[in-house]
């Protein structure tokens, strides 16, 4: 459970921010500009004399609430969507399958970058408009493990109960059909921060003096060869993090499935 | 004469196959063609065939787990085949399925008294431990149980469930899907036990799905022969045993192990291939592997004739040939 570690050791540290962060991360003080990392700056300044680490801690927490409310909202607009099409069938499904059809033929980020322009660049709308651009993967998942788990004996049992279509969808199906979702919500989490990341690194992200881990790389890359900690910094960060939810992924299909769990009764 | 319970009257069910070529030729797989069925209050009836013959099919037909292509099923004097939403929902608990595989008819997300909570709250019914553990008593499972997942529960434990789920909504009709087949021989004859005596507690009217016709022969009073979507031959057990008059209904009796040593047993194994349910050949479905036929039998469609009272048999050439 590498993968939990690391995107726990993430959490709180984004969470405890404040608290952690030596420096103020606006604060700027230009006797020291471009510092490299030293005691009283571990991560060193930037361009302003701002302290990295400090900025660092800042940026995680957009990162980490980009991939989550982004991944929330694809979530629930993929579940619901996917479960709608992958019950019910016929016109239903086709409607809803050809709907996704015509959102991916769009190109992503194409797409984010013109609703950005037109909405403005700030978190709010960034995390809506990349939770509203990739629900169409998750849909589609959800849509067949809907159409497998449909076949099922025990929904067929659940059928011939006549227990009503929603509580079989939400209570019957759902559950079981979450492990793949999960696993491919964590892909997700990675995915959005890196979105964000590549917004922001482009300007069209957080905006400065806001820090972000996109924007960090980019004022950085302007110093790269005087500054190399200005880009190393974010870069292994959002490495790090991107590792950490995909091994989280894989951790969590293993737990998820309760058969493939270890250490229980078989009678 | 009794009341019937159920009716099906030329009962299909077609599947669409979609074709991978460019110029599609529609082709139709006729799962169940034309049954005519009766079911009589707290009888038992066995459906036997071959794999494929659309036995399962029917089954969920019965149940309402598939939508029927053409017929009528009349469940006591009602017609049931076109109810919807939730008009069917409320007619559901009097009928109720018993799958094959017992493991995967229970959600394993749920443990044993969610399981069957969810059946008793529908009902209106008290859904408390009490009450779960009574109805798990009534099929021979302890209170012990209660918080076991179905991976939890032995293949005969889990079987049990599976019939108390069924039975929690008091219904009128089980039909049974080859309930023991996955099961220990040793453990099958608890299960078909346990079948036998909840029919005589409750009255119950059952239908049984088996390919084995040893299985049949124990529990039910009537049989019902089934090939390629249709039905060969329908008698009461003892005279299906005793004096069948169907070719394929002899081919299935002869090929029953019999424990006669050193005697050479006359078989009439059956040659040729099961037809394809694909767009079957027109006229009698056992024609390609009969070796009575003649050129009649090309344009019969299996109705099924009056032998004797309650003995129905597909074959147009019924009385006129010998085994």
């Amino acid at each position: 459970m590498i993968g939990a570690g690391i995107v726990i050791v993430l959490i709180l540290l984004s969470l405890t921010a404040p608290v952690l962060s030596p420096y103020d991360p606006q604060a700027q003080d230009l006797s020291l500009r471009l510092q490299p990392p030293s005691a009283s700056h571990w991560l060193g300044t930037d361009e302003y004399g701002r302290d990295v680490l400090s900025r660092m801690l800042y940026g995680g927490r957009i990162s980490l609430s980009v991939g989550f409310v982004a991944v929330g909202i694809s979530l629930l607009i993929g579940i619901m969507l996917g479960a709608i099409a992958g019950y019910f069938g016929g016109w239903v499904d086709q409607l809803i399958m050809r709907t996704v059809d015509v959102v991916l033929c769009i190109p992503t980020l194409f797409l984010i970058l013109m609703l950005i322009v037109f909405l403005g660049p700030n978190l709010f709308n960034i995390m809506v408009i990349i939770g509203l651009t990739s629900w169409t993967e998750l849909s589609r998942l959800v849509r067949a493990e809907f159409l497998s788990l449909r076949q099922r004996d025990y929904i067929q049992a659940a059928r011939a109960l006549g227990v009503p279509d929603f509580i079989i969808i939400f209570k019957h199906i759902l559950p079981n059909a979450l492990a793949p979702v999960f696993i491919s919500a964590t892909f997700g989490i990675a995915g959005a921060i890196l979105l964000e990341s590549g917004l922001s690194f482009l300007g069209l992200g957080v905006q400065p003096p806001t820090p972000s881990w996109g924007n960090i790389l980019t004022t950085g890359k302007d110093y790269i060869t005087q500054a190399w900690w200005l880009t190393l910094s974010p870069g292994i960060s959002i490495f790090l993090t991107v590792l950490g939810y995909n091994l989280l992924g894989d951790g969590l299909r293993d737990v998820l499935d309760p058969r493939l769990s270890g250490g229980e009764e078989h009678a | 004469m009794a009341d019937k319970l159920l009716k099906l009257k030329g009962i299909g069910k077609d599947y669409a196959i979609k074709s991978k070529e460019v110029m599609r030729t529609k082709q139709i797989l006729i799962a169940v063609d034309h049954v005519d069925l009766e079911i009589t209050k707290g009888q038992t009836l066995g459906l036997v065939g071959e794999s494929g013959c659309g036995k399962s099919t029917l089954g969920k037909l019965i149940c309402r787990l598939e939508e029927p292509s053409r017929g009528e099923i009349i469940f006591s004097g009602r017609p049931i085949h076109d109810l919807k939403g939730k008009s069917l929902r409320q007619i559901r608990n009097r009928f109720q399925p018993v799958f094959q595989d017992p493991l995967g008819s229970l959600n394993p997300r749920l443990n044993v008294f969610q399981t069957l909570a969810e059946p008793l709250r529908l009902k209106n019914k008290p859904a408390d431990q009490n009450a779960v553990i009574t109805l798990l008593q009534s099929v021979g499972l302890g209170p012990e149980l209660l918080y076991r997942y179905a991976h939890q529960l032995s293949g005969g434990q889990q079987q049990r469930l599976g019939i108390a789920r069924a039975l929690s909504l008091d219904p009128e009709l089980i039909v049974a899907d080859e309930p023991v087949s996955s099961l220990d021989v040793s453990i099958q004859a608890q299960i078909l036990n346990l079948f036998l005596e909840l029919q005589k507690q409750l009255s119950l009217t059952m239908i049984f799905i088996s390919h084995d016709l040893r299985v049949i022969s124990q529990l039910v009073d009537q049989v019902a022969v089934m090939y390629v979507g249709r039905i060969m031959e329908l008698a009461p057990t003892q005279e299906l045993f005793t004096n069948p008059q169907h070719p394929y209904t002899w081919a299935l009796l002869e090929a029953l192990p019999k424990l006669e040593p050193g005697r050479k047993r006359k078989r009439s194994i059956l040659t040729g291939d099961i037809p394809s349910p694909i767009n079957p050949a027109p006229g009698c479905h056992f024609y390609s592997r009969c070796k009575y036929r003649d050129a009649g039998c090309e344009k019969y469609e299996n109705a099924l004739w009056q032998h004797s009272e309650n003995h129905q048999v597909a074959c147009q050439k019924m009385g006129k040939i010998k085994k």
